[in-house]
């Protein structure tokens, strides 16, 4: 069987009519995991034994009877590695946690368990998720599908390759400044960002706490609903979820234009943006005027300085989150200290790579005392402008559309030496995650060098089945899904 | 050149709920180590804190019971830096919205009651044990107390002796363990204790430097320490050296204050607001609610003992002093409507037997049934007050019934009129030289005649009536 | 107050205070890292944010508070299960002196 195309809706599909049973499923994907990794790299651990165990149990399950299938019973999915996992390896792609095992599950992968999911890898990623390209990783950088010199992207670079590869057919990634949505765009995939707080943060690994937030990475814009719906939702060992109830996203998926108000920037602001993905973006926007779509120009004044506010704010979390990784209690404990501090400094010198180094450093001057005012404080207030900004485009349109990036997916080892450069390529995605919105990422085409391209629909807080719709009808009248039969892997 | 001592305290209470601040594990002392221990608490990768209700409503009531504005919005910060008692390489606090704020304590003191004011009230979670004594090359770790929820109270600095620090710290520790928000367990850590001291000419309003002396955990140890560290600052004034602000620790054996040798930069904190926790809002609705669950204070309890039960207000202070002291004293009320006595019962004998057998009354077997039972006997006259202190003694070891106890030993006053008669009668017989003095007029010899009755009968009388009936014998003799 | 120089002495000073150090080729890169996104961050000066209230966390609304119910904790294997050194269920740490 080739499971190479498969998304979550069909393999439920599969099962559940017997075509295969979950432990034949699951040998599938684990055999394909493992020879395709080295050309891909996008796995850290494949867990072959637990993925057996759980799929044997979800064969029973199927075996008894209709009434005691989970919505996800029985699916093989991988998830990044930045989600705790009971007793299996989880690293945050970092050297500091490369032995890390952890003794409890996030709610995430709880949920995904307590819906049936066979999880059976941890996906590559940027080290600690700080990174645009997966090249900030420990455990090496990962390859595109559609071209293997370039990058696919990060910080959930493992979690697009392996989505687009057909090595797992879906997976939950997390978005602080566009981490789910650029690797999502440079592979060709849909990548949602949910607003903040509707999923769970608990056992995810913390970078900025006030712009983490996880999601689906899929093939099609269903089995992002059924994902979403299986996640989504108040816990109580998360103060920042709120206790909006989760809608049956599943039931959102009609596609049905005729509530949409498209908003959309000036033209003049995407200047000095690759020509290509201009071109395509605007072909999205023309797609849904054929359509009698209202298009409504919007004004996002202050979105220029959101590099700057999310790369003072996000750092300055970081550099707070990580201060328990000091060798103590669990991970990397250098071996040659002469005392104490000497412990603390060389572990952590030891086991963090450049560029959390240099994003730890960075948070810590912008807290430090003296600088907190004209930093952090400083930069908390733009973000309520800019979020304020959006709030008052919400006013007049129901959702907004933007590119995702300024440029397709470029080579590896391109922009590593010039980290300024490539923070500015978060420009599109980072206002989202500041003002605390949904987004979701889709593809829109491909380049002349057959890269793909992106564009993101922006919701309102908590309207991810408003945005589900759009996205559905996107996905039916532009067939942009179709560009992941060029991946023939 | 007259001095004055300038001091602020700041006190760390432990409060008294079940679980941790912002997790589930169990808040309990003593425990096998690394045992109440989560990923919250242990500061594993992705752990969230949540925050305990019950730690709030205590924290709400500390702050009414001292005088507080409590606020409506309070805010959560993070205090960040590395020390291996602390998991996250940062402490959930307050900052610069703390829960509560101007409040105060009264204290007495020689020139009348003084008010020592209290700057603000904040919740935090505790850190982890170090253990340092093990072994010389290594230090050892348990995360069991890391997280327990605290309160920090913080004093302005109206302080002006060891002594008036010594009172604050009692009555913030005795009202605390009144509103049953800290348990007040200073050897356990319960509470704990930090003062910032200077010292600047008397009368004037500059504030000299100031140092800090830290884990002042014995109230012993606070007067001593403060007083070490007043004089320390005026020697090195009066010989014109400089003061160097810096943290001290007290010494208990040598008796001196010692900087401490870790100091080398003042940490700069990085306080920001911590994003995993939203603000805590309280309503007017809800701070009300939580005032309705303090019972009535220390102070209140004085005054109402004095005035309403007529206790002199000696006594009155001492029984109010330890809660469970004065519940007893009211039970016992309850059951024999005898304040005076029972107060004076109570803090002439029943402390001292508690503390010569270093138990709290609540460990003790003398229950308020059976004290009172046998102060009733005294004021039935069936046994004197100084049988009744002998009997009570016996009470801890012996669980018979009183009356048992008093007929066995024999302690049962002779009120039998005619035995009474009789005895008289052998004395005068025995004294006649005395028994003509006394008819002379002289009536100090009526003492003589007692004590030989008293004598006679093994002190088994009540002094009252048996001197009514040797009077009359001896004038009819 | 935006045009900060960053030199030796900063880098050195929140090395410390973030327990990170960097080795020879990694201070002078570092600097000049720091140095451009710090010029880079100096537009956030042309924003007027008289009277705008900080905006701290990703969401606001009042927390849903947790029930002084104890909840099951880990197990002591589990504490420990990472510990790069542990003897008798305590963590071992070279000497801390106070």
């Amino acid at each position: 069987m080739d499971i190479s195309k498969l998304g979550i809706f069909e393999i439920k599909n599969l099962l559940l009519k017997r075509k295969i049973c979950c432990v034949e499923l699951t040998k599938l994907y684990l055999e394909r995991a493992h020879k395709l990794n080295p050309i891909l790299n996008a796995f850290i651990t494949i867990a072959d034994e637990s993925a057996i165990l759980d799929a044997r149990r979800s064969d029973e399950n199927i075996q008894k009877n209709i009434d005691s299938i989970r919505p996800l019973e029985g699916v093989p999915i991988a998830i990044k590695d930045i989600f705790v996992t009971q007793n299996l390896r989880t690293t945050c792609g970092s050297k500091i946690l490369a032995n890390f095992i952890p003794p409890y599950d996030a709610t995430v992968v709880k949920r995904l368990k307590d819906s049936g999911a066979v999880i059976f890898g941890k996906l590559n990623m940027d080290e600690f998720a700080m990174g645009s390209s997966n090249e900030n990783s420990y455990f090496g950088p990962v390859k595109n599908p559609f071209s293997p010199d370039r990058t696919p992207g990060g910080s959930s670079g493992g979690s697009a390759a392996a989505v687009a590869a057909g090595l797992t057919p879906a997976s939950i990634g997390t978005d602080t400044g566009g981490s789910i949505r650029q690797p999502a765009a440079f592979c060709g995939i849909i990548g949602m960002k949910p607003s903040y707080g509707r999923v769970s943060r608990y056992g995810m690994i913390a970078f900025a706490s006030s712009l983490d937030q996880a999601g689906p990475m899929c093939r099609s814009v269903r089995d992002c609903a059924i994902l979403l719906e299986s996640i989504a939702g108040n816990d109580p060992k998360d103060s920042t979820t709120m206790t909006t109830p989760v809608p049956h996203y599943s039931e959102w998926l009609a596609g049905d234009p005729s509530d949409i108000r498209l908003g959309v920037l000036k033209e003049g602001y995407y200047e000095g943006i690759n020509p290509e993905v201009l071109k395509a973006y605007l072909r999205v926007v023309e797609l849904f005027a054929k359509h009698n779509v209202p298009i409504v120009e919007i004004e996002l004044p202050h979105i220029k300085y959101a590099v700057a506010v999310y790369y003072i704010i996000a750092t300055s979390e970081a550099s707070s989150n990580l201060a328990r990784y000091d060798g103590v209690r669990y991970g990397h404990r250098s071996e040659d200290y002469r005392n104490l501090k000497d412990m603390y400094k060389k572990t952590r010198m030891e086991g963090f790579g450049d560029e959390v180094k240099r994003r730890i450093l960075l948070g810590t001057f912008a807290l430090s005392s003296g600088y907190y005012d004209a930093f952090f404080r400083k930069a908390s207030q733009v973000r309520r402008l800019i979020a304020n900004d959006f709030y008052r485009a919400f006013s007049k349109v129901t959702t907004i559309l933007m590119p995702v990036t300024p440029d397709v997916a470029f080579r590896l080892g391109e922009r590593v030496s010039d980290p300024l450069s490539m923070y500015l390529s978060d420009i599109f995605t980072i206002p989202v995650n500041l003002a605390g919105l949904p987004s979701i990422s889709m593809p829109a085409g491909l380049n002349r060098d057959n890269l793909p391209i992106g564009v993101q629909f922006i919701g309102k807080p908590f309207d991810e089945h408003s945005l589900l719709n759009v996205a559905a009808f996107y996905e039916r009248e532009s067939s942009c899904m179709e560009i992941l039969s060029r991946v023939s892997l | 050149m007259k001095y004055e001592a300038v001091i602020g305290l700041e006190v760390h209470a432990q409060l008294k709920t079940k679980t941790k601040i912002f997790c589930g594990c169990p808040n309990e002392f003593g425990a096998l180590p690394n045992t109440n221990v989560c990923p919250v608490c242990l500061g594993l990768p992705g752990a969230l804190p949540v925050l305990n209700r019950y730690a709030v409503e205590l924290a709400v009531r500390a702050a009414l019971a001292l005088n507080c504005k409590v606020h409506n919005e309070s805010r959560f910060a993070r205090k960040n830096y590395f020390y291996p008692d602390l998991p996250k390489g940062y402490q959930i606090t307050q900052y610069d919205k703390p829960l509560a704020t101007d409040g105060y304590i009264e204290i007495e003191t020689d020139s009348g009651l003084k008010k020592i004011r209290i700057m603000r009230i904040h919740l935090e979670e505790d850190a982890g044990k170090d253990l340092h004594d093990i072994s010389p090359d290594h230090s050892y770790i348990d995360f069991n107390r890391s997280g327990v929820p605290l309160i920090e109270i913080v004093s302005m600095p109206d302080i002006s002796s060891p002594e008036e620090a010594s009172k604050y710290l009692k009555n913030l520790r005795n009202i605390l363990m009144y509103i049953g928000v800290c348990d007040g367990n200073m050897e356990e850590g319960s509470l704990r204790c930090d003062a910032n001291v200077s010292v600047r000419r008397a009368g004037s309003n500059e504030f000299g430097v100031k140092t800090e002396v830290k884990n002042l955990n014995s109230f012993k140890f606070l007067e001593k320490a403060l007083a070490c560290e007043i004089e320390r600052h005026i020697r090195l004034l009066e010989s014109n050296q400089k003061i160097e602000q810096q943290t001290m620790l007290y010494d208990s054996k040598e008796q001196v204050t010692r900087p401490m040798r870790s100091k080398e930069e003042s940490h700069d904190y990085r306080y920001f607001e911590e994003p995993d926790l939203l603000p805590l809002i309280l309503t007017d609705a809800e701070i009300r609610a939580y005032a309705e669950g303090i019972c009535e204070l220390p102070q209140q309890k004085k005054k109402r003992y004095v005035e309403e039960l007529r206790l002199k207000a000696y006594d009155a202070e001492i029984l109010v002093q330890d809660k469970e002291i004065a519940d007893f004293f009211e039970e016992c009320v309850a059951l024999l409507n005898e304040p005076e006595r029972i107060a004076s019962f109570i803090i002439n004998d029943y402390l001292r037997e508690l503390n010569s057998r270093k138990i709290s009354i609540s460990q003790s077997p003398v229950t308020s049934h059976r004290l009172t039972a046998l102060i009733k006997r005294t004021i039935e006259g069936r046994i004197t007050l100084n049988m009744a202190r002998e009997i009570f003694t016996l009470l801890f070891e012996d669980s018979r019934d009183i009356d048992e106890i008093i007929k066995e030993r024999g302690y049962e006053v002779v009120n039998d009129t005619e035995e009474l008669v009789k005895s008289i009668r052998e004395i005068i017989s025995l004294h006649p030289a005395e028994l003509a003095k006394y008819k002379k007029g002289n009536m100090n010899i009526l003492g003589f005649f007692m004590g030989e009755l008293m004598k006679k009968m093994k002190g088994r009388i009540d002094p009252r009536s048996a001197k009514d009936l040797v009077k009359r014998e001896l004038d009819n003799a | 107050m935006y045009k900060i120089r960053v030199d030796d002495g900063l880098i050195k000073h929140i090395c410390n205070l973030s327990m990170l150090e960097l080795n020879d080729r990694e201070f002078p890169e570092f600097r000049e890292q720091l140095q451009k996104i710090l010029d880079y961050m100096s537009m956030l000066d042309e924003v007027d944010t008289e009277n705008v209230p900080p905006m701290f966390g990703g969401i606001e609304c009042p927390p849903l508070m947790r029930m002084d119910i104890p909840f099951e904790s880990l197990s002591r294997s589990q504490v420990l299960q990472n510990a790069p050194a542990e003897k008798e269920g305590l963590f071992e740490i070279p000497k801390v002196i106070e």
